[in-house]
């Protein structure tokens, strides 16, 4: 570690002294604890632990170097690391990468997700029990997070990894998507993000409330009964509309004051809301009125994760 | 009860505990100078006090594990400065830059990347866990299980 000090006296700099401070570290640099094996995407490699010899996930998180460790992702780095939780994939270890300002989160790693889990076993997921009880454990680890009022912003299908094995399912991704250190990480090539994204984040209003992880677990819930994104959309600028032509514009009545936050409203055509039993067919009754709930337009009337859970239709 | 065994779990990881009698009397010297520089500049700023004992713990826990060198005597200042930085970030809704917090008859000026670095050895050092169980969450527990939440005993609270 080379570290310049100035050294002041009485107010005036005597001399700029360039030391070399050899720091006896127990602090293990990156590249001796894990080896990288594969790049998976910017900034995100799958690795080997050298000591343990399981596999994990890096990712590297750079930030500007001029006002120290950014606060946010200390107090998110600390909460992330005493969270336990059987469906949240664990952070094991967090590693400077001293060349660059920037550090490196080892999380557990896991080989399938929710994406190719539907592709490899579509019949499995043919099961209404096996539907249910992924669901259930999507919103056990979303309610557990929202209790330590963490929004997870960026629920998807890709962030959902399955133990096709034992069907554990473990979220992952908290600290990736919302860090404004990495904004433009997104992989143009991979899963389309914002087909899971809430309304109210689409019209760019800011509004960073728990409901939006509801509403992207409504849409997963939606996918892993017909095997297919529910609200596909060409591009982003499109989503919206697909929205609307599903559940309906919002009105006054299901809205109350969205016209005010979103200017644009009038551009779109009115539409009513479609039937959800004919667009998730197969799912029992109870399910649609859950699935109504969870893609409720306005954030404030949206079911939350906890209550979800209570749901009738986990009630067998 | 859960505090408690977060305390105990917190003082196993804390594998030589800081004991003052058998310490250098320099190394003591320097962490009491470090000390009260930081309760100055928490003055200066009108800190939570949680933010200076959370600096103090931070600074105690680096200092008692092998990293602290006698013969660099700016170097205890370059880690007082970071713990306090990463304690008001850890804390305070606003955060002085950091050349700013370096007040108070402060010898050295450290620059802001040299402190970025330090605050990253630190939080290895301390493996990133930078919520400690403290006094004060005792007596926060404490209050709430009481149910003394008028605002005189708040008042109170915030002046321990």
């Amino acid at each position: 570690m080379n570290i310049k000090v100035g050294v002041y006296s009485s107010g005036r700099s005597i001399s700029d002294l360039r030391l070399r401070v050899s720091i006896h570290s127990s602090e293990s640099s990156l590249m001796e604890k894990y080896k990288l094996i594969a790049k998976i995407k910017k900034g995100v490699f799958q690795g080997l632990c050298l000591l343990s010899s399981q596999t994990v996930t890096l990712k590297q998180l750079g930030f500007p170097d001029n006002e120290g460790v950014p606060g946010s992702l200390i107090k998110e780095i600390t909460l992330l690391q005493a969270m336990r939780h059987a469906n949240i994939i664990k952070l094991i270890d967090v590693v400077n990468h001293q060349e660059q300002s920037s550090i490196v989160l080892v999380y557990e790693s896991m080989e399938t997700n929710l994406t190719s889990f539907i592709r490899i076993y579509p019949k499995v997921m043919k099961i209404p029990r096996t539907i249910k009880e992924l669901l259930r454990q999507i919103l056990l680890a979303v309610s557990y997070y929202h209790s330590f009022d963490i929004v997870h912003g960026g629920i998807k299908p890709a962030n959902t990894f399955i133990d096709p094995a034992t069907n554990t399912l473990k979220i992952t991704d908290f600290v990736w998507p919302r860090t404004l250190f990495n904004s433009n990480t997104e992989d143009p090539n991979e899963e389309l993000g914002f087909c899971y994204k809430a309304p109210e984040i689409l019209v760019e209003h800011k509004q960073f409330s728990t409901a939006i992880d509801v509403w992207s677990v409504g849409c997963i819930f939606a996918e892993m009964v017909t095997q297919k994104p529910l609200f596909s959309a060409t591009s982003e600028f499109h989503q919206l509309a697909k929205i609307f032509s599903i559940v309906g514009t919002p009105s006054e009545e299901t809205w109350p004051g969205f016209s005010r936050i979103y200017r644009y409203l009038h551009i779109y055509s009115h539409c009513k809301p479609k039937d959800l039993r004919k667009l998730v067919p197969g799912l029992e009754p109870a399910g649609i009125d859950l699935l109504h709930k969870l893609l409720y337009m306005d954030p404030k009337g949206r079911i939350t994760a906890r209550q979800a859970l209570e749901h009738v239709y986990f009630q067998n | 009860v859960s505090l408690l065994t977060k305390e105990q779990e917190q003082e196993k990881q804390t594998t030589c505990t800081f004991s003052f009698d058998q310490t250098d009397p320099s190394v003591f010297l320097a962490r009491k100078e470090a000390v009260e520089w930081i309760l100055k500049v928490k003055a200066h700023y009108g800190f939570t006090p949680l933010t200076a004992i959370l600096a103090i713990n931070y600074l105690d826990r680096f200092l008692s594990s092998l990293h602290y060198q006698k013969d660099k005597p700016w170097m205890i200042h370059l880690v007082a400065v970071s713990c306090l930085s990463l304690a008001a970030k850890v804390e305070e809704t606003q955060v002085p830059l950091l050349l700013d917090l370096q007040v108070e008859d402060a010898k050295f000026l450290f620059e802001a990347k040299n402190i970025q670095k330090m605050e990253l050895l630190v939080m290895s050092t301390l493996k990133w866990r930078m919520n400690p169980v403290t006094p004060i969450s005792f007596l926060d527990h404490i209050v709430r299980r009481l149910g003394l939440n008028n605002h005189l005993h708040w008042d109170f609270f915030k002046k321990c």
